[in-house]
């Protein structure tokens, strides 16, 4: 048996019984040193050629403390075990024929262990914990969570909840997938002094930029969000911010049909030998096959414009009455509907990236960000470097749902976030002001781009960094700023929706 | 070394790929790796970059050229490989030297420092040093590749004491 499949089997026995399995870590807790002088113990085992079936066995037939503690210690073996894999500083010693077979593994299969309908077995830390682990540092979280005592390694589960679409009671099981993707890097985000600049381009600038068409079907009103064709004014801002050095660009969500998709990628492929962009984000709306509803879908684009990977939106955004009278959302017949659904089709997984000029990456559309599952899981398990978050709503701002959402993802997560917008919703919004006299409710200085650092000190307060455009004149069309959030002001998210 | 001539080295593998000059090309693919090899060896962090820049654009450019002739897609799989070893090297890094880790107004050293009394957790370290979160995260994984400090987990803690070599 390898070390990581021992490892799984161990992980399944902690879940079966997460009570016991806190009481045997808070034992461990209370007494340190004697947890030191058994882990040492174990460590010598793993160092023999037989190292997993000694340590079974020791799991099996030792009468050291209860089973279950035994289950602990030996789980913590193996993930210390691993820790060699897991740190930027190389170690003055060779690493061992297992550890490089480890490695070799990790890399062909993006998982240590065998059977991937157990999961993924793979390495907890980002790109940039592995010179900065701030999960060490930082206090115990109040709850328990069986996760929490593996620092090298972390079991995905094949499948995470998600809520039902549109309301509908219970719960579905969406995929979870981790790809490690190979290509040629120049840039080093494992680097703690590494600070890329980050484009946004919000596209739909005006409202006739993303129609929002209504209709009546099975009993309900629905809507779509229809981009233009923006192909030009893409370009023109991926030539700007090619100019201006953005490393990464976003584009939010569904600002982008397949005709402006064609146009970005062949601009991101003419600044791919020269240029410094090496990754793009695109909100694409994509259709559906025949009568199938389409999806919001963010596409990764490499630095020649090739796919790399495309995320679909697990959760739609159904409008209730106040937002549709906020957004003034009628339907063919002139009538301001009380609620209207989202017509899209949710998607059935979540992949995270390890992007070797980026690090870990998740793509969060929206509503995704906001909700508990698999959003919240993702943020807990702490193993990502990024999640960057396309969205479709009035102007954001520090007071908003998009900067609360993004501040916990990031304190949770201790990972960077960024959300990027587009205008045209806050320019329906701004309609609606005027024709009810609140103009001093307009929306003037449109938020369309929000960053968030987390903070490593649970004391002190996230830092933000908010870009926006003037709605009435919005040259140049896009926003960027170095990831340097030593010089970004403090969030205060007290009073947040 | 200049990044113009890292550039010039990157644009004559170009060259000489595109006019299937392959002697040339291979030539130039050693005086590549050659000199990666060198910067690694002396840790010349600033030139790894440029040149994995260097090295990057080239075979980017290559990749568009989608030249399917088979010594040409040989290079370009050589340039992969070079890639991967200033990646590699870039991305791992060799601690610092004792001396270094334990000058006195080094938040190592103070990590070092508290940890004379005795063995202690990540938060009870920057409670004792007083250093940022940030600087004893970054502090605790150099010290241990440095084999100045011990680690073990208890419970959800990482415990951490120093080893014989922490004078």
């Amino acid at each position: 048996m390898h070390l990581a499949d021992l490892f799984v089997a161990l992980r399944h026995q902690l879940d079966r019984d997460p009570k016991e399995t806190e009481r045997a870590a808070l034992c461990l807790e209370f007494a340190p040193d004697d947890a030191g002088g058994v882990l040492r113990r174990l460590m010598a085992l793993l160092e023999a050629d037989d190292g997993a079936d000694a340590l079974k066995s020791w799991v099996d037939t030792s009468g050291e403390g209860r089973p279950l503690d035994r289950c602990v210690l030996a789980a913590q073996a193996i993930d210390q075990w691993f820790a060699l894999l897991a740190s930027r500083f190389l170690t003055q010693s060779a690493l061992s024929d297992g550890h490089l077979r480890a490695r070799q593994w990790y890399k062909r299969h993006g998982r240590f262990n065998g059977d991937v309908a157990e999961g993924q077995l793979i390495l907890r830390p980002g790109l940039f914990d592995r010179s900065v682990n701030i999960r060490e540092v930082t206090p115990l979280r109040e709850s328990f969570d069986v996760a929490d005592l593996f620092h090298t390694l972390l079991l995905l589960p094949p499948t995470l909840a998600a809520e039902c679409p549109h309301g509908e009671e219970g719960e579905r099981p969406v995929s979870l997938a981790f790809h490690r993707i190979a290509e040629v890097a120049d840039q080093c985000p494992s680097d703690p002094d590494w600070a890329p600049i980050v484009g946004v381009v919000p596209l739909a600038l005006a409202e006739d930029d993303l129609a929002l068409r209504t209709f009546a079907k099975d009993g309900a009103d629905w809507y779509a969000a229809v981009p233009g064709d923006l192909g030009a004014r893409a370009v023109s801002a991926i030539d700007a911010l090619a100019a201006e050095g953005a490393a990464l660009i976003v584009f939010p969500e569904v600002t982008a049909g397949p005709a402006t998709l064609g146009a970005i990628q062949a601009a991101v492929r003419r600044h791919a030998v020269d240029g410094p962009i090496r990754y793009v984000l695109v909100g694409v709306r994509q259709d559906g096959e025949g009568d199938a509803k389409p999806r919001s879908t963010a596409v990764l684009l490499d630095r020649t414009g090739a796919e790399i990977v495309r995320q679909t939106k697990l959760h739609c955004w159904d409008l209730d009455a106040d937002q549709c009278r906020s957004y003034d959302v009628r339907g063919p017949d002139g009538r301001l509907l009380d609620a209207a659904k989202e017509f899209i089709a949710p998607g059935d997984g979540v992949t995270i990236v390890e992007l070797p000029n980026m690090g870990r990456l998740a793509v969060m559309i929206c509503e995704d960000l906001g909700r508990e599952k698999p959003a919240a899981w993702l943020c807990r398990a702490k193993l990502l470097d990024w999640i960057v978050t396309p969205v479709m709503d009035a102007g954001l701002t520090e007071e908003r749902w998009q900067a609360q959402a993004g501040d916990e993802s990031s304190r949770a997560g201790s990972c960077r976030v960024v959300v990027a917008n587009s205008m045209a919703f806050s320019h329906r919004f701004n309609r609606v002001c005027d024709a009810d006299g609140e103009e001093d409710k307009r929306i003037t200085d449109c938020g369309v781009a929000l960053f968030f650092q987390p903070r490593a000190d649970p004391a002190q307060k996230s830092r933000i960094r908010r870009l926006s455009l003037p709605i009435d004149a919005p040259e140049p069309g896009w926003v960027a700023a170095r990831w340097e959030p030593q010089n970004w002001p403090e969030l205060n998210t007290e009073g947040c929706p | 070394m200049s990044g113009e001539a890292y550039r010039a080295l990157a644009d004559d593998v170009l060259d000489a790929v595109a006019a299937g000059r392959w002697d040339e090309a291979d030539a130039d693919l050693d005086t590549l790796a050659e000199e990666v090899a060198l910067c690694l060896v002396q840790d010349r962090a600033a030139d790894l970059a440029a040149l994995a820049r260097e090295i990057a654009r080239c075979h980017t450019a290559l990749a568009l050229r989608e030249d399917c002739r088979p010594e040409a897609m040989h290079r370009l799989g050589q340039l992969r490989a070079i890639a991967a070893l200033v990646a590699a090297g870039r991305a791992n890094r060799p601690a610092r030297s004792e001396a270094a880790l334990t000058q006195a107004e080094a938040p190592t050293a103070a990590v070092l420092r508290a940890l004379a009394a005795g063995a202690k957790s990540g938060p009870a370290l920057v409670e004792a040093t007083g250093l940022s979160h940030d600087a004893v995260a970054r502090a605790l994984p150099e010290l241990r590749a440095a084999g100045l400090v011990r680690s073990w987990p208890a419970g959800r803690l990482v415990m951490n004491e120093r080893t014989g070599s922490a004078g």
